[in-house]
């Protein structure tokens, strides 16, 4: 391909994005044919979404990538960053690129949320990308207004609810959104109210989805209430007879059971599990009925694979709070590597 | 009822013989073809998939005939003023790519191409107050930067340079109620960060603070009935967990809690008859799955393999050349 044309295809991008402050979305499109090549730029705007031929992505990316690593001329750089992130968003180098040119004031903080938000669209996972915005927060938000920053809270918020909406159990994604938490609610506390009910909306939509139900666990131990705790239990056990055989919520079950009875604290910022301290027999045995009267009713209706995962319920209740909850006595076995407590096909 | 237990089958073709000559002529061939545009677009990991496809070798035995020379000196070229190694030579320094340069070189026993103080200073300089460290100047933190900074120093036999204590509570503080860790405080755990606060514990010598009863399960749930393991609930099984997870049982005395069997027939049937480890059965190859896969069933005991040390990733007799002795606890 002739210097010109990646030229002009370095431009069109620019100046795309620079007039379409909301696009949403960036994918390569495979469907340009000879006709369509010689009328029109291989970048283009459909409704918000900004589309590239594929045709011109091994050229343009091998050249621009190139020149990327070459180049002092800050002007290049930003062109030549746009492509390559929006195409290789996991190149750490394009990103560090972007972030001494913002430094330099040649980009603006709109400017790489635009483009990190683009190149996510069509990557959810990346975690440079979800680095750059952390990055660019922590530059800008100190300088807003509280008003603004709760803006760019909402929106950030709601960026984190998309990509894991776009990939199932997107880690950087939820880690972003607790970043968020962590760092900028100050003020803003009912932000941690709406993020109990948007945690659990999704979690009842995505039941395969750990990362988001470990989210929740977060926003859950920063409310810290033991009605909640003792209301997620049963959220989670209505999920369990309703989707059977969903390993996520069956961890999740963990949770809520340490959580409520008092197992996890708050402690040096971390949620910890404390077991000697504070083994209350009266809340073990409390435990005990209530997983075992849990696991009566799940067992009465369960395939092989709900049924092991109750088994590894009671492994896990008998490794980690010493209780058997099995519904079965299991020929009064307690060796505890081997054994399959509760045997394939059995129920009430 | 259907059950949505996600896992792969494995298809009754599948190899079931390990592939030696076939994998380590599809690793030589990688390493041939510059002009792709793969080979273009992971420039960025270059010197990690240069360290992934000479350990891949060495378990093979199969080291010998590769270009030693010029992968030291590409290595060598890597290193910046600041003492830190980028993945290739025009890229930023990073702590990942400081590791892998230096876990290629102790493998060639040819630390001396590089400034080793210089590198000391570089991971120093990105400890933090809280015992965590930066991946690079920008600032990210991550339990994976921990590992490679402390395995950069333990192999530079330059531990003291930093502050045990601090680091190792960090790691700590990473921990979850199921045993695990996380990237950062109250991250998710997530099998390939386990291994990385683990191995990091056993270098500092300070494997007593994990709870190995409890991250043990959580570890063995890993593993389908495919006989593959996968990273969190409800993920795939993927080759590349025959590491993270198996090794993080080895290191905390538990190997034998898998089906040892079925791990190993699952790592063969995602060989390509052409050479080459996959993800899962069927998938494109790459040198990041072949080593793992490779360094997964060296710990399950393959005999034709060399033996690979657990906790860094290298063949048991570059870890002995340096009498590095990582902590492993007893089964």
């Amino acid at each position: 391909m002739d210097a010109d044309l990646c030229q002009r295809i370095l431009s069109d991008l620019e100046s795309i994005l620079r007039k379409n402050p909301l696009l949403e979305s960036f994918d390569v499109i495979s469907s340009a044919d000879d006709q369509e090549r010689a009328n029109r730029s291989p970048v283009y705007v459909i409704e918000n979404h900004l589309g590239l031929d594929s045709w011109c992505l091994v050229p343009v990316y091998v050249a621009a990538h190139d020149e990327l690593l070459r180049t002092q001329d800050a002007q290049k750089l930003l062109q030549l960053s746009n492509f390559v992130l929006l195409i290789n968003p996991e190149l750490e180098a394009g990103w560090n690129c972007r972030k001494k040119l913002f430094l330099q004031k040649k980009c603006s903080f709109q400017q790489e949320l635009q483009l990190s938000h683009l190149a996510l669209s069509r990557k959810p996972k990346t975690a440079e990308a979800f680095f750059h915005r952390k990055w660019v927060l922590s530059q800008e938000m100190e300088n807003y207004t509280l008003e603004r920053r709760q803006a760019v809270l909402h929106s950030e918020l709601q960026l984190c609810e998309t990509m894991a909406g776009k990939y199932f159990s997107n880690y950087h994604a939820w880690d972003y959104r607790r970043h968020l938490l962590k760092e900028y609610v100050e003020g803003a506390p009912l932000i941690v109210e709406s993020e109990l009910q948007r945690s659990k909306d999704f979690l009842q939509s995505h039941v395969s989805d750990y990362s988001g139900m470990s989210y929740r666990q977060y926003v859950l131990l920063r409310v810290n209430s033991r009605p909640l705790f003792e209301s997620e239990l049963t959220f989670v056990s209505d999920l369990i007879h309703t989707f059977p055989g969903h390993e996520a919520l069956w961890s999740h079950r963990r949770f809520c059971v340490l959580a409520n009875i008092g197992l996890l604290k708050w402690a040096e910022k971390r949620q910890r599990l404390i077991l000697k301290e504070n083994k209350d027999p009266k809340r073990l045995e409390n435990v005990r009925e209530i997983e075992q009267s849990f696991l009566r009713k799940t067992l009465r209706d369960s395939g092989n694979w709900q049924t092991a995962l109750c088994e590894r319920h009671v492994r896990w209740a008998s490794a980690t709070l010493h209780i058997d909850i099995a519904p079965l006595q299991a020929n009064g076995s307690t060796d505890e590597q081997e054994r399959p407590i509760i045997e394939a096909n059995d129920s009430d | 009822m259907a059950y949505p237990l996600k896992d792969i089958q494995i298809p009754e073709d599948a190899n079931k013989e390990l592939l030696i000559a076939k994998h380590t002529k599809y690793l030589y061939d990688f390493a041939e073809n510059k002009d792709s545009f793969e080979y273009v677009m992971t420039e960025h990991l270059r010197l990690s998939g240069i360290f992934w496809s000479i350990t891949a070798l060495d378990l093979m035995g199969t080291l010998r005939d590769f270009n030693k020379e010029d992968i030291i000196e590409i290595v060598k070229s890597c290193q910046h003023s600041n003492g830190g190694l980028s993945a290739a030579p025009r890229l930023d320094s990073h702590i990942l790519y400081t590791l892998s340069g230096v876990q290629i070189l102790v493998t060639f026993d040819a630390l001396n191409a590089i400034n080793a103080d210089a590198v000391v200073d570089y991971v120093c300089s990105l400890h933090q107050k809280d015992g965590s460290f930066f991946g690079d100047k920008w600032g990210e933190v991550d339990t994976r930067f921990s590992l490679c900074a402390v395995a950069t120093l333990a192999l530079l036999k330059r531990l003291d340079a930093i502050d045990i204590e601090s680091t190792t509570n960090y790691i700590l503080s990473c921990m979850n109620f199921d045993g695990g860790f996380g990237r950062r405080p109250h991250s998710e755990t997530h099998a390939g960060q386990v291994y990385c606060c683990l191995a990091t514990l056993s270098i500092l010598n300070q494997l007593h603070h994990v709870n190995a009863e409890q991250l043990g399960w959580w570890l063995c749930e890993r593993q389908l009935p495919s006989g593959g393991l996968n990273g969190r609930p409800e993920k795939l099984p993927d080759a590349c967990y025959s590491w993270w997870v198996l090794t993080s049982l080895a290191i905390i005395g538990k190997l034998h809690w898998i089906d040892k069997d079925k791990l190993s027939a699952f790592i063969l049937a995602c060989q390509d008859s052409d050479g080459g480890i996959a993800d899962r059965p069927g998938d494109e190859v790459d040198p990041y799955h072949t080593n793992f896969g490779l360094a997964g069933l060296s710990l399950l005991g393959e005999n034709r393999l060399k033996k690979i040390n657990p906790v860094f990733c290298l063949c048991q007799d570059v870890i002995d050349r340096l009498k590095l002795k990582p902590q492993i606890l007893d089964p």
